[in-house]
């Protein structure tokens, strides 16, 4: 008894350096490193929006119309005498709205049916999968164009619209997940104790696929933005004049030739947001992979 | 092998059913009316109620959807897929006349996808951590994150606008003038390409780092084996396993992508013709279209699934 009192502090040991390992290989990459400050940084610019942005995003100026980037306007402003920072910098709203939007409701819906055809197998098993084929069979961009357009242009409908498409990617990792994880001892063990199948679902299997979960989430949140911004540049997704950045390069289109940095910066700032998300995913998974624990 | 693949052909038709109810439900059962755009879109302002009802008896729009989707799919299979409700052409034949300037664009990005991921990927993974590995792995990244609309915006800036060396946008068929089909057909290919090649090469590189990793690479080493043969005969026909079964789903995502870069470049395509069926909600084009383009991805999926039971024997016995 005394003894496992006193070797409690070295047991607690490792945990701490697990997480400091958890820090250091997700920083350790230069690449993945830039990631996680870009975000830092573009969360900030969407909670103090009204405070960093020179000018408010909707301001219409007409006797500023079209400016050449400079000291008074650093983007220069569009058609509407719009300053064209501003309307980045409120757009960094809308992105990530969208992004944490559709990764909450598709990363939820798929996890749980995605542990249902997991876990119960059978027929069951075979409608989901069936199902989640055909959906696949479609290409997102192009599912979620329908069902945008369908719902009325609109946050909500973009972010229903992108979820539906990226629903069956989330499916399809987790039941791979239950599939692999539910023959282990541990499951056997619970059920012979007779715990419920839901407890089992969810306090037995579930935390062992939180590791891909978290990985797909990131990565799936650059996409869900890349998808957004192109619903929006065609017309069918966010409507102006909200500040989306796909709309915004839509609109710079017709003054490619005279001022080429309205489509250009919004474009710029859909990679930076897309890329960092994608660093941070692949950080995520070296630092989650219980494989390479130790190596690095 | 018969087995599997006749398993796998009976599995693709029942994707393709599944595709056209999913299309056929959302489509009707989301909001939006085409008769009343019908309606509206020309000077039938004044258009009365037993009118509107007598279009829809027309059109077949009166009777219940099981039935409406039972008569859909019929037509379907015998190669009718209705006429668009605005225009009144025929859809099948507006897509056979656009399907092959989409598939033709596809193919392009598709081949220099295969072709030019891996081998940069391979290229990456077998210097790696040298210069070259490093700036493949940055490229490859950007390459994934560029939205296809922008790369369009920027190539058009830069090739057209400023050097002046290709045309702005359209699109002219290959057998009527190649010169000019070429010289359009070049920045929409490397749009397209993008991210073929980016994932690809992102996909190979790792595939082939974690193969290079197994026992049985170091023993190819140990035995004095060269190089050239270590990757060429043990490492790749390992590692591009994983980038076959990548290559379904770039097909895929280079189909929808022509929606993006046919509305850039006003390329007549299925992109467009599927962009401008949705703004004006005609149901049959967008159905047929989305059915066709369903089609075409499980068909090629289904080649590459023949292709993997042949690469690697184990899978046909899952």
């Amino acid at each position: 008894m005394n003894e496992e009192v006193q070797s409690m502090p070295e047991e607690a040991l490792p945990r701490v350096n697990e997480f400091r390992r958890f820090i250091r290989v997700l920083c350790s990459r230069r690449l993945v490193a830039f990631g996680v400050v870009a975000i830092i940084a573009i969360l900030f610019a969407a909670t103090f929006s009204p405070l960093i942005a020179p000018y408010d995003p909707d301001a219409q100026n007409l006797d500023d119309v079209l400016q050449q980037p400079g000291s008074k306007h650093l983007l220069g402003t569009d058609s509407l005498g719009r300053d064209t920072l501003s309307r980045i910098i409120f757009g960094t709203r809308i992105t990530l709205l969208v992004g944490v939007g559709t990764v909450i409701i598709a990363a939820s819906l798929g996890t749980v049916i995605g542990l249902i055809a997991g876990y119960f197998g059978g027929w069951i098993f075979t409608i989901i999968m069936r199902c989640t084929d055909g959906i696949m069979a479609v290409p997102p961009l192009l599912l979620a164009l329908v069902i945008a357009a369908l719902l009325g242009t609109g946050v909500k409908g973009v972010m229903i619209a992108v979820s539906f498409a990226l629903l069956p990617g989330y499916i399809r990792l987790i039941c791979g997940q239950v599939l692999s994880v539910k023959e282990n001892e541990y499951v056997m063990a619970a059920r012979s104790m007779g715990v419920s199948k839901i407890g089992i679902m969810f306090h037995h299997i579930l935390p062992n696929c939180l590791s891909p979960l978290i990985v797909q989430m990131t990565m799936m949140m650059g996409l869900a933005i890349l998808i957004e911004a192109s619903l929006s540049f065609l017309g069918l997704g966010i409507k102006p004049p909200s500040a989306a950045w796909g709309s915004m390069v839509y609109d710079g289109y017709k003054y490619l030739v005279m001022l080429p940095v309205l489509s250009i910066a919004p474009g710029l700032a859909i990679m930076l947001v897309v890329f960092a998300l994608n660093m941070i995913g692949d950080g995520l998974r070296d630092a989650l992979d219980p494989r390479l624990r130790g190596t690095l | 092998m018969t087995t599997y693949i006749v398993r796998r052909m009976l599995h693709a038709v029942l994707v393709v059913l599944i595709v056209s109810l999913l299309v056929f439900l959302l489509m009707r059962l989301l909001p939006g009316d085409p008769i009343l755009m019908y309606v509206t879109s020309g000077d039938l302002q004044s258009t009365s109620k037993e009118q509107i009802e007598h279009l829809k008896h027309q059109l077949g729009m009166d009777r219940s959807l099981p039935v409406q989707y039972l008569e859909w799919l019929k037509n379907a299979v015998q190669g009718d897929l209705g006429k668009s409700i605005l225009y009144r052409y025929d859809v099948l034949q507006e897509i056979g006349n656009r399907l092959p300037i989409t598939l033709y664009l596809g193919l392009w990005s598709f081949a220099i996808g295969c072709l030019i991921g891996p081998l940069l990927g391979v290229a990456s993974a077998v210097r790696r951590g040298k210069w070259l590995d490093g700036l493949v792995t940055v490229l490859a990244n950007l390459g994934i994150t560029a939205p296809p609309f922008w790369l369009g915006a920027i190539m058009i800036y830069v090739l057209s606008l400023h050097l002046g060396l290709l045309p702005v946008y359209g699109y002219t068929s290959p057998l009527k003038d190649l010169g000019v089909n070429l010289k359009q057909s070049i920045m929409p290919i490397l749009v397209l390409a993008t991210f073929p090649v980016a994932s690809a090469a992102r996909q190979t590189r790792s595939s082939v780092i974690e193969v290079m990793r197994q026992d049985y690479i170091r023993t190819a080493w140990a035995k004095g084996l060269s190089e050239r043969v270590i990757i060429l005969r043990h490492v790749l026909k390992n590692a591009l396993m994983p980038v076959v079964t990548l290559q379904g789903m770039l097909l895929r995502n280079i189909i929808g992508g022509s929606v993006v870069v046919e509305t850039v470049f006003a390329i007549p395509g299925m992109g467009k013709l599927v962009v401008d069926g949705m703004i004006s909600q005609d149901y049959p084009v967008v159905q047929g279209v989305i059915l066709i383009v369903a089609v075409t991805v499980v068909i090629s999926n289904l080649l590459i699934d023949i292709l993997y039971g042949w690469l690697d024997p184990r899978i046909q016995y899952e």
